[in-house]
């Protein structure tokens, strides 16, 4: 349970934190980063999401979207976290309306690593492989509880150290 | 670049980011939320994003509802029990 308020900024302190060592080897989708709230009843409020992504020069990117649903009273303003999608792996070519790579070419790149979040499955993660692997597959690392700016440090440090992704997140996948 | 931050926003805008989903798709918002589209028909960003939009339009639709519940109506009640009323009337002729 979350204010907006307070995700704000949490959101642009560790976003400040961390463009510096992404933006040396990458650019910035035109899609983000973004903040968006309910404008109304002020102040503003759940739903609001939050989306971030960045291209590298070795063709890779990342994107990062979460979304917090209304919870509660009306007028109480707070969100919970019903949907998000961590996404790494190599980008496709062209980009989409929206200003990230398109995801649904046929010549669409799995994901190295997505965790994802959604309505209708259960959470889950997806290894170079559009396979759903979910919580009871993976062990060390709680999809429940996936933390956007862990993910982006995980893929900063892998990007720098050459580190399993999955290794650097603490996650061990089970047949 | 900086971070976008949206805190405005209109109902019409909203409905045309949805109508945009929807031909995009071929799809109706009914359709979106019967099937659920997280079947692979739709991209993840974008189920995330129909999602989204389709909680802040009911949002945006719902009454802003200023009544104050029945806890903070009795609390009131107990408050203006207990004031005096000669001193509303000091107040007033003040």
């Amino acid at each position: 349970l979350k204010w907006w308020a307070d995700y704000r900024r949490w959101f642009i302190e560790h976003y400040d934190a961390l463009k510096g060592d992404f933006l040396v080897s990458g650019s910035e989708c035109t899609g983000g980063p973004l903040l968006r709230a309910t404008p109304r009843p002020l102040p503003p409020r759940a739903p609001w999401k939050a989306e971030w992504g960045i291209i590298f020069d070795d063709g890779n990117y990342f994107r990062v979207k979460e979304c917090f649903n209304a919870l509660g009273p009306p007028n109480s303003g707070a969100g919970v976290r019903e949907h998000f999608s961590f996404h790494y792996g190599k980008a496709h070519r062209n980009l989409g309306r929206d200003g990230y790579p398109v995801m649904r070419a046929a010549d669409t790149p799995v994901a190295d690593v997505r965790i994802d979040i959604d309505r209708n499955h259960d959470p889950h993660i997806h290894v170079n492989s559009t396979e759903h692997v979910p919580q009871r597959r993976v062990l060390g690392y709680s999809i429940q509880n996936a933390d956007m700016f862990q993910f982006l440090e995980a893929v900063r440090d892998h990007r720098k150290t050459k580190e399993p992704l999955l290794k650097l997140l603490n996650i061990t996948v089970i047949p | 670049m900086p971070i976008r931050i949206q805190e405005t926003g209109s109902l019409p805008e909203i409905e045309q980011e949805i109508s945009s989903l929807e031909s995009e798709y071929s799809m109706t918002s009914q359709q979106f939320a019967e099937r659920g589209s997280w079947d692979g028909t739709v991209a993840e960003f974008d189920a995330i994003e129909w999602n989204f939009l389709l909680m802040q339009k009911a949002a945006m639709e719902r009454p802003d509802d200023c009544r104050p519940t029945r806890v903070f109506s009795a609390q009131c009640e107990t408050v203006i029990s207990s004031v005096d009323a000669n001193d509303v009337r000091e107040l007033i002729a003040a």
